[in-house]
């Protein structure tokens, strides 16, 4: 695993912490769940974390096509708002709705933004190894966050005025578009591992 | 976000996320179309920009032989005509002035020096032009040339060349026969010049689609620590190889020290 890491380029290396702070959470998040130990403060550190590793790395990718700044802006009033939200707003024992709902927006903004400059015939400021594993990583986040969109804004009306089985099967769509964007992110990184052999 | 009566908000969310699902899936399927259809219209104009070099490429080697042919032609009718001319009326005053009795010893000589320049001057002129192009290549053909110079190189016996053909080449056109004359000279240059070998081995071979010519010398081989293991002269030959839209395989041979090269040329 060190070995893969190694082989990756800089920009990706910064995608690969966002997989393994994803892991990490996901990880604790099952054992609090297993101890029956609310893990929702869990959700509310992810989000933020989650977002700035994501929006730094489409910062590094896209560094000199867009301003780099415009992102940096983005990421510190992300970080507010969702510090605000969870202060102010929505505690930090229940579901951060509003900060996941804001930040799939700005993610589905950054990934058609993303898709629209892969199109550019004229692009040579990405190396065509970060391009292959982009577009796949993107794929994985436009889909993800896209469908999960509604889930997220609505999650909290729902869990207070619908039955158990009924956002089950909310959260299993969920989980399917989880498992297409963790697929995503596995081929797009095993690409680039496999591109440099 | 109440609830309505007749319709729940699940009805509406459920549909709606699985329409968001099927349209971001279609973004990224459109943009991997996209992305093919970008990538074929760039290896199009990457063949096309290929298939215009090539055909640059063997236009000016067309035209460089043309101009080695006309500069041959010239050298051989015109100069060496000229200087043919005048050794023969150098000749007529050599005897002209030795009925003489009166003439001085130096002039003689001075006429006899002048009859020895001509002469070599003749000899020049037609090495040169020969070398520009030689006559015998349009005449006898590629193998009867190339065994004429082996003859030349052997009778030296500094190095031996062997010169074979396997299988009955078929007619070539002017430009693979002189191509390859161009190549071979090329190689058994190199290896003159650089390999102080012994022996050249050169074979002919022809396999109903493709001929094949082998080179292989005892030199002391390429130097594979060189960044620039071959010289102007193999770019040249490569130039050449794919004017004619053929191959060259190349290195040192393994079993003995020494050069080989495998030129395929279709025909």
């Amino acid at each position: 695993m060190v070995l893969c890491y190694r082989r990756l380029e800089k920009t990706s290396r910064i995608f690969a912490w966002f997989v393994i702070c994803s892991t990490i959470v996901q990880i604790i998040a099952l054992i609090l769940w297993l101890l029956k130990k609310n893990n929702m403060p869990l959700l509310h550190l992810y989000v933020p974390v989650g977002f700035a590793l994501l929006a730094w790395y489409y910062r590094d990718v896209l560094g000199k096509l867009i301003a780099k700044g415009m992102i940096d802006v983005i990421i510190l009033l992300f970080l507010c708002f969702s510090i605000v939200n969870s202060i102010f707003f929505q505690s930090i024992f229940i579901f951060n709705s509003n900060a996941l709902t804001v930040e799939s927006i700005l993610l589905i903004i950054l990934s058609i933004f993303t898709f629209i400059v892969l199109l550019n015939q004229q692009l040579y400021s990405i190396t065509e190894r970060v391009k292959l594993g982009l577009s796949w990583i993107n794929s994985g986040i436009l889909i993800y966050y896209s469908s999960t969109l509604l889930l997220f804004y609505f999650s909290n009306y729902c869990m207070r005025h619908y039955n158990v089985n009924v956002n089950a099967y909310t959260w299993m769509f969920h989980s399917f578009a989880s498992i297409i964007m963790y697929t995503c992110f596995f081929v797009g990184l095993w690409k680039q591992v496999k591109e440099y052999r | 976000m109440e609830a309505g009566k007749g319709i729940s908000l699940v009805d509406i969310m459920i549909p709606f996320t699985i329409v968001l699902f099927i349209i971001a899936v279609g973004v990224v399927l459109l943009y991997a179309h996209f992305q093919k259809n970008l990538y074929r219209q760039e290896l199009d104009k990457a063949t096309l920009k290929s298939a215009q070099q090539e055909e640059l490429l063997r236009n000016s080697i067309f035209i460089q032989e043309e101009e080695r042919k006309r500069i041959a032609s010239d050298l051989h009718d015109e100069l060496g005509a000229v200087i043919s001319i005048i050794r023969m009326n150098l000749v007529l005053i050599q005897q002209k002035i030795k009925k003489k009795e009166t003439v001085a010893p130096d002039m003689i000589t001075a006429v006899e020096s002048l009859i020895s320049l001509s002469e070599s001057g003749i000899a020049s002129v037609r090495n040169i032009s020969h070398q520009l192009m030689p006559p015998q290549l349009e005449s006898f053909g590629l193998i009867k040339t190339l065994e004429r110079f082996a003859e030349t190189i052997n009778t030296s016996g500094k190095l031996n060349i062997c010169l074979s053909v396997k299988n009955e080449l078929p007619d070539l056109g002017w430009p693979i026969a002189l191509g390859l004359y161009r190549i071979s000279m090329e190689l058994m240059n190199n290896t003159i010049k650089h390999a102080g070998a012994k022996k050249i081995t050169i074979e002919f071979d022809y396999d109903d689609h493709d001929l094949l010519l082998y080179f292989k010398d005892d030199g002391k081989g390429l130097d594979l620590n060189s960044e620039d293991k071959t010289g102007m002269g193999f770019k040249n030959i490569e130039a050449r190889i794919s004017a004619l839209k053929g191959s060259i395989t190349y290195g040192n041979n393994t079993e003995h020290a020494g050069f080989k090269a495998r030129v395929k040329l279709p025909v």
